[in-house]
């Protein structure tokens, strides 16, 4: 994983008060929600709300990728390297 | 009697709701059109892909997220005389559920309304088919919404034409909506609140209604100025999301309604000031309907809505008499507690085991007792604990399970086909059996320790931390820790080791726990270099309780017992190289997970 995702898992974890899980055991595909992490929706706005703050990113909504992004880990740093104008891997 | 004529609001040229794609908004002459596709596909041929449905004494289980395929399917249902029942969540196993307990004799999904308005049905002859559709006398049951319950069945609450559609009536009058205005919700329309405030209250109304549910702030903004929403139906939980993200509101919104949860008048002011927009509280629950509102602000009081009654008992419960009510029901004690004053009353809280998440609403005992009917499951208990700032309250679930095959994810798997997402635990523990006291007792204190110490336990430091269950004792020889351990259900440990009968090895005893406890009470014993003496008495299983005993002896040597209740399971002595000194044979495990 690059250092955005390794920083992205540790958020996760962090702002989502998820105890019981290691942020060295995600790795950049395991899926965020359902069948994965099995985050929910207000999850996904504390974890929309983290990324913005921390990365000054907005995860649009009438972007119809929305779901996209916040597919797994990988696919957020995407989404956030793209926003700043960096490459993604 | 009073009848309800659910035509009427389509007989004037007026929008209706938002048409796909953002493309403008659909008509009542369009909705006419839909409403008869629809009405003929149930009546001639059964809506697609299903059986006939020849008979109009049917229930209808209408499964929809778009709120306009909800108004057509309702209508149609209405119309033709049917009852229509909904769901408390869409998930496949409640699905499942309510439709045997319902007794639906066809469901009605968003897309089977979709082939219906798409496929040759759309040659229905809509005069006919919309003509001689009798008004709905006020005493037909029209409704049935099933909603979490108590014993781990669903509750089913009916309305008949003149609770639900009265309330409607009401709603659109005291709230003062009228064909100017545009609604948007972030809450699903299978819900009474949704039900109303998103679909019928519009309809009555002649409001527009946005079909689709926006739920993440920046996708309501978007919402809210793509169809110009004056407002927006929401809870306390998306209004506190809003506020969080720094929502600044250029557009029309004049108002915002919460219900399902208590709203923090600072968080609705907060709301207003960034917003523009004033925060609605509605106070009323599916069984009761709407009892009150007020614009939240600081000292507002509820005022109760036009032919709704309120009373108080001593103890401050609630008492109600609504035309909201079953037919025929007097006066009705609540679950609220509420001090009556001048032009209204104060609410003052809830007095019941009901817990909202999310501005949703769970028994706690369903969802045990869902948990108490899987394979292997014995026994289980939820707890609810504070959470995150937007989410406010979590719930964790212990189980006691004769096999180990349980897990997080198989839990989260078996209970999500019951359960909205939101619902869901946060935390798991599966264990051999629940600390109940003798007289089978569950004491929160006894369950939350069942959490202490987390999973990644097995891998990482179980040890001392400053705390009630943690105590440096000292005399003047030797400082003592002690600190409770959990031995987890599953860890790799356990496999192989030994079959059918897992044991926790020795060596993990030593590097799991005894080792990093002792490195996090006394940092500078981090390497080891011998262990002079070690027993081990008795075999420690997967979910054991241990108490964990340190004393140090000198410098560079420490003394440790695990004892499950009170027996002495393993106990040695273990030195340590102090820093500076050789170099060790064994290093104690890092931390790395």
């Amino acid at each position: 994983m690059t250092d955005l995702e390794h920083e992205l898992a540790a958020l996760i974890v962090e702002s989502l008060a998820l105890h019981d899980v290691n942020p060295a055991d995600l790795n950049r595909d395991t899926p965020l929600f359902n069948e994965g992490l099995g985050l929910d929706s207000v999850d996904a706005l504390e974890l929309a709300m983290a990324v913005h703050k921390k990365y000054g990113v907005q995860i649009k909504a009438d972007d119809p990728s929305v779901r996209d992004t916040f597919y797994s880990i990988g696919s957020l740093a995407a989404h956030i390297e793209l926003a700043r104008g960096t490459e993604p891997r | 009697m009073t009848a309800f004529d659910l035509l009427a609001p389509l007989s004037k040229p007026r929008r209706v709701c938002s048409a796909p794609a953002g493309n403008g908004w659909l008509s009542t002459r369009d909705a006419r059109r839909d409403l008869a596709r629809l009405l003929s596909a149930l009546d001639q041929q059964g809506a697609h892909g299903q059986p006939p449905a020849p008979n109009p004494e049917t229930t209808l289980l209408v499964v929809a997220s778009d709120r306009y395929h909800m108004l057509l399917a309702c209508l149609a249902a209405w119309l033709r005389g049917s009852t229509v029942s909904l769901p408390p969540n869409h998930q496949p196993g409640t699905l499942d559920d309510v439709r045997t307990e319902s007794g639906a004799q066809l469901v009605l999904t968003d897309a089977m309304v979709a082939r219906s308005l798409a496929s040759e049905h759309g040659l229905a002859d809509e005069p006919r088919e919309l003509a001689d559709r009798a008004p709905i006398p006020a005493d037909r049951p029209v409704l049935t919404v099933f909603t979490s319950g108590t014993t781990g069945d669903h509750q089913a609450c009916t309305k008949t034409a003149g609770q639900l559609f009265g309330e409607a009536l009401t709603l659109a009058q005291a709230l003062a909506f009228d064909p100017s205005r545009s609604v948007a919700a972030t809450v699903p329309c299978h819900h009474l609140y949704g039900l109303l405030f998103s679909v019928l209250v519009p309809y009555f109304s002649g409001a527009g209604f946005v079909r689709d549910a926006a739920f993440q702030p920046a996708e309501i903004c978007g919402t809210c100025q793509h169809w110009q929403v004056t407002d927006l139906v929401a809870v306390p939980a998306h209004l506190a999301a809003l506020v969080e993200a720094g929502w600044a509101a250029p557009f029309q919104l004049e108002r915002a309604f919460s219900s399902g949860a208590v709203l923090d008048v600072e968080l609705a002011c907060e709301f207003r000031r960034i917003s523009g927009a004033q925060v609605v509280d509605v106070l009323g629950s599916t069984e009761s309907g709407g009892i009150a509102w007020r614009v939240s602000e600081p000292g507002a009081v509820y005022v109760p809505l036009p032919g709704v009654e309120v009373a108080a008992t001593e103890d401050s419960r609630l008492l109600l008499r609504s035309p909201f009510l079953p037919p025929g029901t007097g006066w009705e004690a609540m679950s609220d507690r509420i001090r009556l004053v001048a032009g209204g009353f104060e609410h003052l809280g809830r007095s019941d085991g009901i817990v909202k998440l999310g501005g949703k609403r769970v028994a706690v005992q369903e969802l045990e007792a869902r948990a108490r009917q899987l394979d292997g499951i014995t026994d289980a208990a939820v707890l609810v604990m504070p959470s995150t700032e937007l989410r406010k309250t979590e719930l964790w679930l212990a189980v006691a399970a004769e096999h180990g095959d349980w897990t997080r994810a198989s839990l989260r798997e078996a209970l999500g086909r019951y359960f909205d997402p939101v619902l869901l635990p946060r935390r798991y523990r599966v264990v051999h059996r629940l600390p109940r006291n003798a007289l089978g007792k569950l004491e929160k204190a006894e369950l939350e320790r069942l959490f202490a110490h987390d999973e990644r336990a097995v891998r990482r430091a179980a040890g001392p931390k400053q705390g009630p269950d943690a105590r440096p004792a000292s005399d003047s020889s030797e400082t003592c820790w002690t600190t409770d351990v959990w031995v987890p259900e599953q860890s790799p440990f356990f496999q192989g080791h030994f079959p059918g009968r897992p044991v926790l090895p020795g060596v993990a005893q030593l590097s799991e726990f005894v080792l990093p406890a002792i490195l996090q009470a006394w940092a500078e014993l981090h390497q080891l270099e011998r262990i002079p003496v070690l027993k081990y008495k008795r075999p420690i299983q997967p979910g054991a309780r241990l108490a964990l005993e340190l004393r140090r002896r000198g410098a560079a040597s420490v003394h440790f017992e695990l004892r499950e209740d009170g027996e002495l399971c393993s106990a040695g002595q273990l030195c340590f190289v102090v820093s500076g000194a050789r170099e060790s044979t064994m290093t104690p495990p890092d931390n790395r997970p």
